[in-house]
């Protein structure tokens, strides 16, 4: 199309009251599509132009429900249900502590709703197209003049007889309002696909910077939860002492509580010989040895000692014990392999103490019978 | 002429009767100029405050907050002293804007979009000290109910989870408020925009409003919505601080009174905050004819009403602690007055509750020097209120072997120094960039700007169409 219809007019006044004079004339000709334009709200405007109150009020009463209702049942779910703490003994559902937070909440809601309802829903803003904005009067009528708009759309319009109907009133002027070209930064068009590929952009970005600073913000300081302290550590510098190291030295002629000397640290076979398992064969041993054998030995050697563990992915694959290599070991031999490591093995002398070894050996032993059992075991 | 007119004829509350085209102008105008040295010399000073502070804060995030004066048993000190004293500050915007508004006090609104600016700068300057007291502020977000890999929830019986929500809802409603209230102007200031980039803003920022009716009638019950609500948010959120002391069983913080005193005490600083604010900015400004010596002495009138009510919680205070008959409770009273900070205790009283009489005395109220002067000494008395009942009920309760003083390290005075820089850039700003009276508020106020209709002219109208232009 080449020539622009109009959507409208505008006209101008000096005061309220000759805007009210100019919606009068207007409706005695039979318009009823019309609205006032002004700097402020005019007081008993909605009156003149019919309008009955706002129902925004319902709006509000109904999210300020549903943000009181949420906020009860939350903390009534949280407190009573999922994560019941004792305060004080009181009752887990404690509704006069919940009253505090309910209410900010169904403020919260309410204010959220109201505001969102006026300008949104109500509205319908944005209206950066709106063809008002592009009328010559509009710095006018955001400053001190009041204006009267007619809707093309009423039948009575006619963008060349309508102006002649203010005639003899104090008008400042008149002017037809055409619609712009929807402008390419306003689009009110949300599902648009150079948008879209915004958004994902957006989300690609903060998904990615949210990664990196999870993956490497928290190895920096203070970020690090206290990684880095001024404490002693093993195999560390320490300013604490004069000679500078963490570690320290038996005091000379002692010896560590405890300490029984091993003698078999290069000679297992020699274990295996001379050593006996001093640890009884009760429930309790077996229940003892199977936790410690679950914490220490499960992760490589597998739940039933068949090296199967977790770890076998990472680290080099243990052999089975159930061979029968390793059924007819000593309980001495085992302990050596415990005590001092073998192959890629390391020592656990450090970690597991030397009665948790020899119940460690026990339970393995039942696991090695109940995988190999024989006929009498049935009976 | 009808009677609305006849009572804002006989107390006007704009000078020199402008027209409504000259109140944009005196309003807008500053706005669109570079401003003058005095600004840039105000914006150096409390700009460099503010870096100073945050810097500091930084550190301290680094460090630890071993870096301040808080100890055993004294664990909340100037950080909590702080907080409520910065979140009393911003009560006043809300009673202005909404508490005000309820009663029609029309007065108000020269000076509501001011204060409630200040509240919202002030709820973000109270902000910072909680956040910084965890220690980890970097884990600030665990506060929130937020399900997680640790399945902890927090604990809703915990003041300190209220005063959470209350604060987070307070500063959402408040800054939700300011800005319904800024949309017209912004409008406004869209038209008369300086450059493009301005204009481009100021559009952005308006929503396209035009200033239709159908749109303000939505309006004017948000904003009455939104002050409904707001009156009891304000009163709650105080209530609530107070609730951090007051569910504890501290001497001295155990006791009834503290909710209506922290509210009346967070009115009072509040008010005083806004008239040394306002006091400088119309001078500077030139809206003296806009922000008249009527405002101000109505402002000195709260003042002086809170003041008495503030001085009235102190002495019911010292009142039940001889009452109750309680040993450990008279002592702590005796303590505040005769103790070791009874400095704080006689600053507080002198500032909050002496000092303010003058304004029992017109020409107090009504003289610039007098009422600047006061205004700055009851933020001064009003500090120390917070610091009297945070300190002197920690140092020493129950147990004797656990009695210790607090003393303030550098660290403490730079954040606190740094945090009156924040709160002074961010006005300083907001007077720059955006319209610091309500042009649209006002010129609403003005007797040209009401319609004189015949009350049969309104009665069952017929009901106009929407207009979608």
């Amino acid at each position: 199309m080449s020539e622009k219809e109009p959507v409208g007019a505008v006209v101008l006044f000096k005061t309220p009251d000759d805007l009210v004079a100019g919606i009068r004339r207007a409706q005695d000709r039979g318009f009823t599509r019309l609205d006032s334009v002004s700097p402020y709200p005019i007081h008993k405007m909605d009156e003149v132009l019919g309008k009955g109150p706002s129902r925004l009020g319902y709006v509000a009463a109904i999210a300020g429900l549903a943000g009181t209702t949420l906020a009860k049942t939350a903390q009534w779910w949280v407190s009573a249900v999922d994560y019941p703490l004792n305060i004080g003994g009181n009752p887990l559902f404690s509704y006069p502590a919940f009253i505090p937070v309910t209410f900010e909440l169904m403020v919260l809601f309410s204010s959220l709703a109201t505001v969102i309802g006026m300008l949104v829903v109500f509205n319908r803003l944005p209206q950066y197209g709106s063809s008002l904005l592009k009328s010559k009067f509009i710095r006018d009528l955001t400053c001190d003049k009041y204006g009267l708009v007619l809707d093309a759309a009423d039948p009575k319009f006619s963008p060349d007889t309508t102006r002649a109907i203010f005639d003899g009133l104090e008008t400042l002027g008149f002017d037809l309002l055409y619609r712009e070209r929807p402008s390419p930064f306003f689009s009110q068009r949300i599902l648009s696909v150079p948008f879209l590929v915004l958004l994902a952009g957006v989300a690609l970005l903060c998904s990615s910077a949210t990664r990196l600073v999870f993956r490497y913000g928290g190895a920096v300081p203070p970020f690090n939860f206290m990684k880095a302290q001024e404490k002693l550590n093993p195999q560390h510098e320490s300013n604490a002492f004069p000679d500078k190291t963490g570690m320290r030295p038996a005091v000379p002629g002692t010896v560590a509580r405890g300490l029984l000397p091993y003698p078999y640290a290069s000679d297992a076979e020699a274990a295996g010989r001379d050593l006996v398992n001093p640890a009884p064969v009760t429930t309790s041993s077996l229940v003892r040895g199977r936790d410690r054998y679950a914490i220490f030995c499960q992760p490589c050697h597998g739940r039933e000692a068949d090296a199967r563990g977790t770890l076998t992915a990472a680290f080099p694959k243990p052999p089975t014990l159930h061979s029968s290599k390793a059924r007819g070991w000593m309980d001495g031999r085992i302990y050596a392999v415990l005590t001092s490591g073998q192959n890629a093995m390391p020592s656990y002398a450090s970690q597991i103490n030397r009665e948790d070894r020899w119940l460690i050996i026990h339970y393995l032993r039942a696991l090695q019978r109940a995988h190999n059992a024989e006929e009498r075991d049935l009976k | 002429m009808n009677k609305a007119a006849d009572i804002l004829e006989a107390t006007p509350m704009v000078l020199g009767s402008p027209s409504l085209a000259q109140i944009d102008q005196e309003v807008a105008v500053p706005m669109g100029r570079i401003p003058g040295p005095t600004w840039w010399a105000a914006f150096a000073l409390s700009g460099l405050s503010m870096l100073m502070g945050l810097s500091l804060m930084g550190y301290t995030a680094y460090r630890g907050i071993g870096l301040w004066g808080n100890n055993s048993p004294v664990f909340w000190a100037f950080p909590i002293v702080n907080f409520v004293f910065w979140i009393g500050i911003g009560h006043a915007g809300t009673l202005i804007s909404a508490i005000l508004f309820l009663f029609r006090q029309r007065w108000r609104n020269a000076i509501a979009r001011f204060a409630e600016a200040m509240t919202i700068f002030a709820v973000m300057t109270a902000a910072t000290f909680p956040v910084m007291h965890m220690g980890r502020p970097w884990l600030a977000h665990w506060v929130f109910p937020i399900p997680n890999d640790m399945r902890l929830w927090v604990n809703f019986r915990s003041p300190l989870v209220w005063d959470l929500f209350a604060i987070s809802t307070y500063f959402t409603v408040s800054l939700m408020f300011w800005y319904i209230g800024l949309i017209p102007d912004l409008a406004a200031m869209r038209e008369r925009a300086p450059t493009n980039a301005h204009r481009i803003i100021y559009s952005i920022l308006s929503w396209g409003w035009t200033g239709l009716n159908r749109h303000w009638r939505h309006y004017e019950r948000a904003y009455l919505i939104l002050a409904g609500l707001s009156t009891p948010l304000v009163v709650s959120v105080h209530t609530i601080v107070s609730f951090d002391f007051a569910t504890s069983v501290i001497p001295g913080w155990h006791a009834t009174i503290l909710p209506p005193y922290f509210v009346a005490g967070a009115v009072f600083s509040g008010f005083a905050m806004v008239l040394t604010v306002l006091i400088v900015v119309r001078k500077a400004f030139h809206m003296e004819h806009l922000i008249t010596l009527r405002h101000l002495e109505n402002m000195n009138k709260v003042v002086l009403a809170t003041s008495l009510i503030v001085g009235y919680a102190y002495c019911v205070e010292l009142f039940t602690a001889w009452y109750s008959g309680e040993s450990i409770e008279r002592f702590t009273f005796l303590n505040r007055v005769t103790g070791p900070y009874w400095w704080a205790f006689a600053l507080m009283v002198l500032c909050n509750v002496l000092v303010p009489q003058v304004h029992w005395f017109r020409k107090a109220r009504t003289s610039i020097l007098p009422m600047f002067v006061v205004s700055i000494l009851v933020n001064v008395g009003m500090w120390f209120e917070r610091f009297v009942i945070v300190v002197t009920s920690l140092h020493r309760d129950f147990l004797p072997s656990s009695w210790g003083m607090y003393k303030p390290t550098l660290v403490d005075f730079g954040i606190l120094l740094g945090s009156f820089g924040l709160f002074f850039t961010l006005v300083l700003v907001f007077v720059r960039f955006l319209p610091a009276i309500s042009m649209t508020e006002v010129k609403a106020s003005m007797p040209q700007a009401q319609l004189s209709v015949h009350p049969e002219e309104i009665i069952g109208q017929p009901e106009m169409e929407e207009v979608s232009v």
